[in-house]
């Protein structure tokens, strides 16, 4: 139960693409106002486990790994240049992303691994993840922290670059 | 006054004493024995307690409860108190003979609680007393193999109170969060536990080993 619950929290917050996307999930939220701040964090959770779920029962997804270093570079581009769009837009930009990162998830769980434990660790880390972004976002208050979020994304895209690269070329 | 305060110190300082003497007292330990007799209650009290998944699914109908008229707190405590009880009767007289795992029921369940405190889902009594009727039989009923060697009876009990316990705390603390953020925070856990609960669903449809 302990180690199954450990490695599950560990596993979004070592991953740095998984890391960066659900953090900047979190400040797109908080940049884009009522209702998207609270209604990406509720929703996110039960996309990823949907796509989880399909990485479970054995549902190939193509390019998933691919699509998760792109979610890196677009919602480090959105939290970047504070694009406001409208919520059923954002939460479909969002719900994709989810999808890849959940699969992720679903498909590199150990066998041996106590799943529930794995499943209540992955799912807190990430709900945690979304919060500290929404927390940085907050800062987008205060007309520094604008110019601060606006470089963190900066700073997300250009890894998801990395990683984009990583996984075409390497 | 000091007499007057001596007066009064005395007596307490007395009973200090006196109880640290009864406590320093050599005696034989008594750790579990005071307990014979009754071990299959406090097996059906950590059993809950210790099992994630009857857990999850309670906090779940507690967060969608808190969504609901107030006045129907104590009857789904009630009503889950009385299922988890008749769940264990259940579960020892039939799911013990025939080995059917209620680990997908359960699983669906956690996603259907969850989902209806997500989407802060109103509704009337029938509905959500019926659903914590079917959590608290699924949860007496799953909880059955951990009553092997004990009296089902004791257990059963131990397990409904523990619910009940869960479930009124689980309330207690989501009423307290009335405000708005405090609404989003129990949507996003609500939201947390239809995520878990959809997972266990699809281990139990893939067979996984760490499941079921």
């Amino acid at each position: 139960m302990g180690s199954g619950l450990t490695d599950g929290f560990l596993h979004p917050l070592t991953g740095f693409d998984h890391l960066l996307a659900m953090v900047s999930v979190g400040i797109w939220g908080a940049e884009l106002g009522a209702p998207a701040i609270w209604l990406l964090p509720i929703a996110f959770p039960l996309i990823m486990a949907f796509g989880g779920a399909l990485g479970v029962v054995g549902v190939p997804l193509p390019g998933g790994e691919l699509l998760i270093a792109l979610s890196v570079v677009v919602l480090g581009v959105l939290v970047a240049s504070a694009r406001r769009l409208p919520i059923w837009t954002a939460l479909t930009i969002v719900g994709v992303f989810a999808i890849a990162h959940g699969h992720a998830h679903g498909v590199e769980l150990p066998r041996a691994a106590d799943a529930l434990a794995f499943t209540i660790g992955f799912v807190v880390a990430t709900g945690l993840l979304h919060l500290t972004g929404i927390a940085i976002g907050v800062l987008a208050y205060w007309p520094r922290g604008i110019i601060v979020i606006r470089a963190c994304g900066g700073v997300v895209a250009v890894a998801g670059c990395y990683f984009v690269y990583g996984y075409a070329w390497v | 006054m000091p007499g007057c305060e001596r007066v009064i110190r005395a007596p307490r300082l007395t009973a200090i004493v006196s109880s640290l003497a009864v406590c320093l007292n050599p005696a034989t330990a008594n750790a579990h024995t005071a307990l014979l007799g009754i071990g299959g209650f406090w097996s059906g009290v950590a059993h809950l307690l210790t099992s994630p998944d009857q857990l999850v699914l309670l906090l779940g109908l507690a967060i969608w409860t808190s969504f609901q008229n107030m006045r129907l707190d104590a009857r789904v405590i009630g009503t889950c108190f009385l299922a988890v009880l008749a769940g264990a009767w259940v579960g020892a007289g039939m799911i013990a003979r025939t080995g059917l795992s209620l680990a997908p029921a359960g699983a669906a369940l956690m996603l259907a609680v969850g989902l209806a405190g997500a989407m802060r889902l109103r509704v009337g009594a029938v509905p959500l007393i019926s659903l914590a009727l079917a959590a608290g039989l699924a949860c007496g009923a799953a909880s059955v193999d951990a009553a092997a060697d004990v009296s089902v009876a004791l257990f059963s009990l131990g397990g409904s109170v523990a619910a009940a316990s869960v479930l009124s705390y689980g309330l207690l603390a989501a009423r307290r969060l009335e405000s708005e953020w405090g609404g989003v925070a129990r949507r996003a856990g609500a939201s947390w536990i239809a995520a878990i609960g959809l997972m266990m669903l699809a281990f139990s449809v893939s067979g996984h080993a760490g499941w079921g």
